[in-house]
Order: structure tokens, then C-alpha cells, then sequence
């Protein structure tokens, strides 16, 4: 047997692999090769080696990991398992990709209202519409169209009616220039006209919060203005009746 | 859920109740909400997992704290153990997945290379600096054995030293070996060997010192002692 062989076979005969046959004949060469018995010599010394010389961990091990413990449950009970990256499977991406799509969609709307050409019209009593158009001097003529400008008639159908009072009328679109649109939740007054009844009503309770809120808070602040002058004046009485005090005292 | 009919021993109190149940009913009773099972289950593997894990990374504050969080995570995927495997083998096939992140990790991570070192008082400077190429044997002389093993062991490839580890201490068979390592079989047998291979050319310089064979002897002696008691 050559001693490459035989090594192989001490390899095996440590895991206890070897069969009975092999094992004879491994002894028979392992007798006459001393490199081969110095070579098995060692491997088993060392096994002996590490197997005695396992560390142990510190004393604290067992609270520390109980500590740990606790605070790994509370964790999972929480937000997961706290070391481990929530994994991510099709049905993750597919709702990555479905919010993302939503979203694009959101302002793509949102863009295309915004660049809509927006004009307010009423009809007057003819039957024409009178729609509010921006010159280049930053003023505001009204543009009369008749009845024949069906092609335009339908876009500029009113689609927003006056809700607060005095909100009504061209002027209330038009500032610096510029014609601005009419935003539901601002206090332009303007509401879609399909709306009625109690979206109008509530609407214009809610307007009314808003501009009494807006009351409130002007008269809080000056309130709180005036108690800031009243404090000051304050602390100049108290200090000029204790200098009287004192004054009367030397007397 | 692996259910077990086995149940602690009732004559007994605390641990020594769960003390006769395999590995296997002790995970068993962990997974319907035994805490004490966990606990006997921490008691015996403990010891076992520190020594296997700092024998990989090298450092026993890190080795510690990669022992627990494989004996927590045990504790939270515990539902997840099936006895298709023995519970060891799946104990240590965290640990291994554990250790085998942090290595890589650590590799990620450049070493600070501190230039200008903190001059060193007078006291701290060594008279007579050991030789580092002096002769092994002479080094053995005022070191632990555990030191010098894991000086050796740390020599060897990370990638021949788990399956070797694996199988010199902790016994693992070799299918259970190539279940923890997600390995062939043959890749296995052939890491094993070459890591004995290297193991025993770190050693050798050490395996002519008497004082290094009576110190093994003394400690297997007191192992036997503390296996008996």
C-alpha cells in the first residue's frame, strides 16, 4: 500500500468509515511505515487537543441572553423579527409597482388639471356666455360668445358656481394679471355645479368656520398683545408701590 | 409541529426534570411554550456553541454574543424545527449562517491601521521582546492550551474549518456536516481532510513537547472527572 493511500485511509478510519478488510491491511502498512503511525499519531493527538480544550463562555452569558431574549420577543411581537430584513416576494413587488403606477397616475391628473386651460362663465340673459379673458395690460374683458360657437360653448359650459356670497363674478378669478383657478378647498366659493343641497351646505358651514376661526385667532392675538402691555404695566405698579413702601419706612 | 409525549419528570424539581429528555422533546416542549425545556436546552449547548464560534471568529466578546443570538434566534423560529434533522444539527446550522455573515461582514469592513500610535510608557515596553520566529516549543511555556489551539485552528481556511470543526468536536456526522453546510458530500470529506492536514502541520511543532502531552493529559483527566460527576 503507498503511504498517499494510507493516509486516506486513516482519514477514514478516524470518522469510522473503514471496513474491517481495509483496516487490516491499513494496519499492516501503518506497522512498517513509522512516517504513516507519526502521521495517525498526530491526527489523533490533536483531536484529543481540541477536544479538551473547549472554552466556556462568561458568567453573565445566561442573563445577558435572557435580556436579549426579551427584548428580541418584544421586538418580533412588534415590528418582526428584529434582525431579519422582511424578504421580499412577488406579491411585494407587484404592490411596489401597483402603488408606484397609482401614483404616477395621481399626478398625472393632477398635472393635467392644473394645465387645463380654466375659464368661468356665466349665461346672460340671451343666452350668450360671457367668459373672463387676461389681456396683455393685465386687465380682464369679458368675451361674448353666441350661441353658434358650439365648438367652444361646451368648454365653456360653467363648471364651478359662486358658494360665498360676494365669491361671484369674473374679479373673484383674476389677480395680478393672471387668471387663477377656482380651488375647492380655498375660500375662492367655488364649488363644482353638480353639487347641491347638503354638499353646499356643508360646504359653506365649513367656510364659515374657517372664516370665524380666522376671527378668533386675530382677536387672541391682539388679546394676547394687550395682556403683554397690561403685564408690563403691571410690574412698573408693583415696583413703584414697593419703592413708596420703602420710601414711607425711611420716613 | 414536532409533538413529544415526552413530558418533564413530575418526582423531579427544576432542571433536573427536563435532565433525561433528549435534545429533540426538550425543542419539542419549547414549542408548546416551555421556557424551562429552553433553558435546559441553553445549559447544554451553550458551551458548546461558544467554543465552536470562537474557534471561527477569534474574539470571545464577539464569539458570546453570536452564541446567543443563535440560541435566540432557536427560541423564536422554534416552531420552525421539524425532527427530520437532530436538533444539534439544526442548532448549529444557525450558528454557522450566523458566523458565516459576520466573517463576511467583516471582511467588508477595511482594518484601522492606527500610524501614529499612543507613545507607550516605560513600564509598558518589554525588556526583551519575544522572538516571533523563535522555536514553538518555547513558546508553549506560560500559554494556555486553548490559546494555542485556537492560534492553530485560526490558520486553517474558513471554508476547510467549519466542516472540521464540525466534525472534531462537535461529532457531527457527515451528512449532518453537508446538511449545515448546504456541501456535497465529497466536498466535505475532502475539506475535512484537508484541514486535518493543516491542523496537524500548526501543531506539529507542538506535539514534541512533553509538557504540552502532560498538560492534555491533565485536562482529559478532569474532563472524565466533571463528565462523571
Amino acid at each position: 500500500m503507498l503511504c498517499f493511500t494510507s493516509r486516506k485511509l486513516i482519514n477514514q478510519e478516524m470518522d469510522g468509515l473503514l471496513p474491517a478488510r481495509k483496516l487490516r491491511s491499513l494496519e499492516e502498512h501503518v506497522g512498517r511505515c513509522t512516517a504513516c503511525a507519526g502521521y495517525r499519531g498526530d491526527l489523533e493527538r490533536g483531536r484529543r487537543l481540541l477536544r479538551a480544550t473547549t472554552a466556556e463562555p462568561s458568567e453573565s452569558f445566561e442573563w445577558t441572553l435572557q435580556l436579549k431574549l426579551n427584548r428580541a420577543m418584544k421586538e418580533a411581537a412588534g415590528n418582526g423579527i428584529p434582525w431579519e430584513e422582511p424578504s421580499r416576494g412577488p406579491a411585494d413587488w407587484l404592490r411596489s409597482f401597483a402603488f408606484s403606477s397609482l401614483a404616477g397616475v395621481a399626478v398625472a391628473v393632477a398635472f393635467a388639471i392644473w394645465v387645463m386651460p380654466h375659464t368661468v362663465g356665466s349665461p346672460s340673459a340671451t343666452g350668450e356666455y360671457q367668459i373672463a379673458e387676461t389681456v396683455a395690460d393685465g386687465s380682464v374683458s369679458p368675451v361674448t360668445l353666441s350661441a353658434g360657437d358650439s365648438d367652444r360653448r361646451s368648454l365653456n359650459q360653467p363648471r364651478y358656481r359662486t358658494l360665498l356670497p360676494g365669491a361671484g363674478g369674473f374679479g373673484q378669478t383674476v389677480s395680478g394679471g393672471r387668471v387663477t383657478r377656482p380651488n375647492l378647498l380655498d375660500r375662492s366659493g367655488w364649488v363644482p355645479s353638480t353639487w347641491s343641497g347638503a354638499d353646499i351646505e356643508d360646504l359653506t358651514a365649513i367656510a364659515n368656520l374657517r372664516d370665524e376661526n380666522g376671527r378668533l385667532r386675530f382677536m387672541l392675538q391682539q388679546m394676547q398683545s394687550e395682556n403683554t402691555n397690561l403685564k408690563s404695566l403691571l410690574a412698573d405698579v408693583e415696583i413703584n408701590y414697593l419703592e413708596s413702601d420703602s420710601s414711607e419706612e425711611t420716613h | 409541529m414536532y409533538m413529544t409525549d415526552k413530558t418533564p419528570d413530575p418526582g423531579r424539581q427544576g432542571r433536573a426534570a427536563y435532565a433525561d429528555l433528549r435534545d429533540e422533546d426538550l425543542i419539542a416542549l419549547v414549542q408548546q411554550g416551555q421556557k424551562r425545556a429552553y433553558d435546559e436546552l441553553v445549559r447544554r449547548f451553550k458551551g458548546r456553541l461558544f467554543s465552536f464560534i470562537l474557534r471561527m471568529v477569534a474574539d470571545p466578546v464577539e464569539a458570546e454574543e453570536l452564541a446567543q443570538d443563535t440560541l435566540i434566534r432557536a427560541y423564536i423560529h422554534a416552531d420552525k424545527y421539524r425532527e427530520i434533522a437532530r436538533f444539534s444539527t439544526w442548532l448549529f446550522t444557525i450558528a454557522t449562517n450566523l458566523v458565516r455573515n459576520r466573517v463576511r461582514k467583516r471582511k467588508r469592513t477595511p482594518y484601522m491601521l492606527n500610524l501614529d500610535p499612543a507613545p507607550l510608557s516605560d513600564d509598558d515596553i518589554p525588556l526583551d521582546p519575544p522572538d516571533p520566529h523563535a522555536d514553538p516549543t518555547l513558546q508553549l511555556e506560560g500559554r494556555e492550551l486553548g490559546d494555542l489551539m485556537a492560534e492553530a485552528t485560526a490558520q486553517i481556511p474558513e471554508k476547510y474549518r467549519i466542516p472540521f470543526l464540525l466534525r472534531e468536536i462537535e461529532q457531527l456526522s457527515y451528512e449532518e456536516i453537508q446538511q449545515v453546510t448546504g456541501l456535497k458530500l465529497g466536498t466535505v470529506r475532502s475539506r475535512i481532510n484537508r484541514a486535518r492536514n493543516r491542523f496537524r502541520a500548526n501543531i506539529k511543532p507542538l506535539l514534541s513537547n512533553e509538557t504540552l502531552l502532560v498538560d492534555l493529559e491533565r485536562l482529559e483527566a478532569e474532563m472524565n472527572t466533571n463528565g462523571e460527576t
